[in-house]
């Protein structure tokens, strides 16, 4: 014991007077695992659904883009078939009128 | 030797597959004197308890962030230092509005110990301590209990030597000084 202690606490002495049930320490480490195995778990658990959502997303996400993809195409074959039909209307004749005469023309 | 299986524990508990039965080897490794640790701090072996099965939580917990640049030992004791200190802070805002302070709330708990087997100087004793600012009494406990050297104390406590040797010494004579008006009266 430390040199700075007087005759008082040298005489009371540095027992521990405290103790606990029996067989505390055995069942308190039972009990830690027990504890760390739930918790295992748990975190496998609690992942769980986020990865279900996450899968999800991307799922959506993925058909997303293809519908996107294949409406674009329908738009973009619905223009020409458009511009088709439109000039497949037009007399030629009034086409030739339609565009401008080149100025060597007047001349 | 220690060290040797501290050093072995220590690369189970990096590794995932390892690291459940790591922990509880280190459980049954330091879970008595973080008890005692503890138990000096908050004398009621129910509070003891709780606050040992949080700071174990925690370490389980934190164990990623752990990088082994102190001893698991001073990593362990630092979060039960911390988890104690919390526990009668807690403890003291939820009794602020009660007709005890904390000390005399935990002095009361003492006298009701059915874990007490002290005898009546040993009784005294403890009262003495519970007369000592917390971070005294923390110091006292550790040096004349538990028998830590100073330079253990700091890496613990995070406070130099000098100022652990201060603060020792005052609660020696703290001590001193209620157990000689005691003995008066």
């Amino acid at each position: 014991m430390d040199k700075e202690l007087n005759k008082i606490l040298k005489e009371t002495g540095n027992r521990n007077p405290f103790t606990v049930p029996e067989n505390y320490f055995e069942n308190f480490a039972v009990e830690i695992d027990t504890k760390i195995g739930k918790d295992r778990l748990s975190v496998k658990k609690l992942l769980k659904p986020w990865l279900y959502l996450a899968a999800m997303f991307v799922g959506l996400f993925l058909m997303g883009n293809v519908f996107y993809a294949v409406y674009q195409n329908n738009r973009k074959m619905d223009a020409d078939l458009y511009e088709m039909y439109v000039m497949s209307q037009i007399d030629q004749t009034v086409v030739l009128d339609y565009y401008p005469v080149e100025s060597d023309d007047y001349e | 030797m220690a060290d040797i299986e501290e050093h072995n524990i220590l690369s189970q508990l990096v590794n995932p597959k390892t690291n459940a039965q790591a922990f509880s080897k280190l459980v049954r490794l330091y879970q008595e004197r973080l008890y005692w640790h503890i138990r000096k701090m908050v004398l009621s072996h129910e509070d003891a308890n709780d606050v040992l099965q949080n700071t174990f939580m925690k370490a389980w917990n934190g164990l990623a962030g752990f990088r082994g640049e102190s001893q698991i030992s001073t990593w362990l004791y630092r979060i039960a230092t911390n988890e104690t200190l919390t526990f009668l802070t807690n403890k003291r805002m939820r009794n602020i509005s009660g007709i005890d302070d904390v000390e005399g709330l935990l002095l009361g708990q003492l006298q009701a110990e059915t874990y007490f087997s002290g005898n009546e100087a040993e009784m005294k004793l403890q009262k003495a301590i519970l007369t000592l600012p917390e971070k005294q009494r923390l110091v006292f406990n550790m040096k004349y209990f538990d028998d830590l050297t100073y330079e253990e104390m700091e890496n613990i406590l995070e406070t130099s030597v000098g100022a652990l040797k201060a603060s020792y010494h005052h609660a020696v004579k703290k001590i001193e000084k209620y157990l000689t008006e005691e003995k008066v009266t």
